[in-house]
């Protein structure tokens, strides 16, 4: 049963993994957790991917998150990459982590039979494929891998570009530091969307309501506090008002709106100016 | 500004000062209490009264998100949950500051659908940063200035959506237009989808779940096992 939500979940995050905007490190994160458990014998990774978690394979990634974290830490490990054309490659390792995520955990039962059936288990970009599209021909899971290692490259390559033009207004480099939980959180996030969208109505329209009635008690309480009793039939009348409404009879607004004074205090003023110097 | 028509747009009768609909007002009907009429006496309708008294206190909203955006953008890691709470207090405050007194104006059925569509507004916007902040913005290592003047234009599009619902909201509200289909239609059918969505979304997982828990499925290496001997 563990091994059943852990596979569901390795399909949950096998997107987000492809989409990381740092590939080495999380391919060699992958890499060495698959390692691991495939040499304690948790799990056996078939022969047409178990190259990827070979000793070599596992230095070739070691190095390759090295650099990846160094280019992001020195400015002179990361031009040299850059004039190397090797920063704007490391996208396609994310097509690698999504295809020994799936390999090692996720890979369905009928697309591992499908391995079998098109004798395809050599190549790696086929255990993406076939866990994406395993009914459809040879050559569209072709294209899914190749559209995946593209989009994966792709999207690193304008990434790169992007930073580039970003550095020149000379940023912080800890926005880097949670590049990967952004990218994760949000591949995740945009499928609550609905939810959290709901929720927000509902919270918003509960808070309103709350508001609504604390702003009708206080203007109740306000009412009450400013009348005055009519002069002609001593009814509990407002301060602004010109006319009672319950005998008809004209009165003196005893505050007047309108203008930047209430009476009260223009009479103040009226006998200030009235006193002698 | 007259007496008689500030106490109008205080929503109160221009005579006897006490509390009336303003939708009453807006209609030019006469005070329940004194019976006088309640007429609007200055240059210019009473709803663009309304809607030029809201200009400064929308400016004013402006400045604040946009330096409010701008100083927690300059907090390193935590502005990415800082961001989006900041933008629905934003939206909150500006809702009762601006906009829950221009919606006070409207008649019943009128001000109800205009409350939802505002809400569902704030909800997709409120999304909308919640993904820019915490997906897109540290994937493009976006600065906080940048950040700011997003959060601005989002706030922007709410209040001045706000804004000019409402107004036209008020002239109909003045001519005595009946409630029109499409003021109820939008915001019940995006209110219904959002529930089928949601609805849907979680009985799908709870699903998936269930079929986890039910489905016989052979361990990762006895497939594995299966493979090796198959070949």
């Amino acid at each position: 049963m563990e091994l059943a939500l852990v596979r569901f979940l390795a399909q949950s995050f096998g997107v987000a993994f492809t989409a990381s905007p740092r590939p080495a490190l999380t391919f060699f994160a992958v890499q060495a957790v698959v390692a691991v458990v495939a040499r304690i014998g948790w799990v056996v990774v078939s022969p047409g991917l178990a190259w990827l978690i070979s000793v070599p394979a596992l230095i070739v990634a070691f190095v390759m998150a090295g650099l990846e974290i160094a280019a992001r830490h020195d400015e002179e490990i990361d031009e040299l990459l850059r004039d190397l054309k090797i920063a704007h490659l490391l996208g396609v390792f994310g097509t690698f982590s999504g295809c020994l995520v799936f390999a090692a955990l996720g890979l369905p039962e009928d697309e591992a039979l499908g391995l079998v059936d098109d004798g395809a288990a050599q190549d790696v970009g086929l255990a993406m494929s076939l866990a994406a599209a395993s009914e459809h021909p040879e050559a569209a899971q072709y294209g899914v891998v190749g559209g995946a290692m593209v989009v994966n490259g792709g999207v690193t390559y304008a990434r790169g570009h992007i930073l580039e033009f970003l550095a020149t207004f000379d940023l912080d480099k800890q926005w880097h530091r949670i590049e990967t939980g952004g990218a994760i959180g949000v591949l995740t996030l945009i499928i609550w969307l609905p939810v959290l969208a709901l929720v927000v109505v509902v919270l918003m329209g509960v808070a309103l309501a709350v508001i609504a009635v604390a702003v009708k008690a206080a203007e109740s309480w306000m009412d009450q506090r400013g009348r005055r009793p009519c002069p002609t039939c001593s009814t509990e009348i407002r301060k602004e008002a010109s006319l009672c409404f319950q005998c008809s009879a004209v009165v003196e607004p005893e505050v007047v709106l309108g203008s930047t004074m209430s009476n009260r205090w223009k009479r103040l003023f009226a006998a200030l100016r009235r006193q002698p110097a | 500004m007259e007496h008689a028509d500030a106490l109008l747009l205080r929503g109160r009768c221009g005579a006897c000062a006490e509390r009336v609909p303003r939708v009453v007002v807006l209609r030019g009907g006469d005070c329940p209490k004194c019976e006088t009429g309640l007429e609007w006496k200055a240059a210019g309708a009473l709803s663009e009264s309304l809607r030029s008294q809201l200009g400064w206190k929308r400016w004013l909203a402006y400045v604040l998100v946009l330096a409010g955006s701008f100083l927690t953008g300059l907090i390193p890691a935590v502005h990415v949950v800082l961001h989006p709470l900041l933008m629905l207090l934003a939206l909150f405050v500006a809702h009762v500051w601006v906009v829950r007194h221009a919606l006070r104006w409207l008649g019943p059925g009128r001000r109800v659908t205009a409350r939802l569509n505002l809400k569902l507004l704030a909800a997709a916007l409120t999304c909308l940063n919640l993904v820019v902040n915490v997906g897109v913005a540290p994937l493009l290592s976006v600065a906080s200035v940048p950040l700011a003047i997003f959060s601005v234009v989002l706030f922007a599009i709410y209040l001045e959506t706000a804004l000019s619902m409402i107004g036209r909201r008020l002239e109909w509200e003045a001519s005595q237009e009946p409630l029109k289909t499409m003021e109820w239609i939008v915001p019940v059918g995006l209110l219904v989808g959002l529930l089928v969505v949601t609805v849907g979304g979680a009985l799908g997982i709870w699903g998936m779940l269930y079929a986890l828990t039910e489905a016989e499925i052979p361990a990762v290496s006895t497939v594995a096992g299966w493979l090796l001997g198959a070949e």
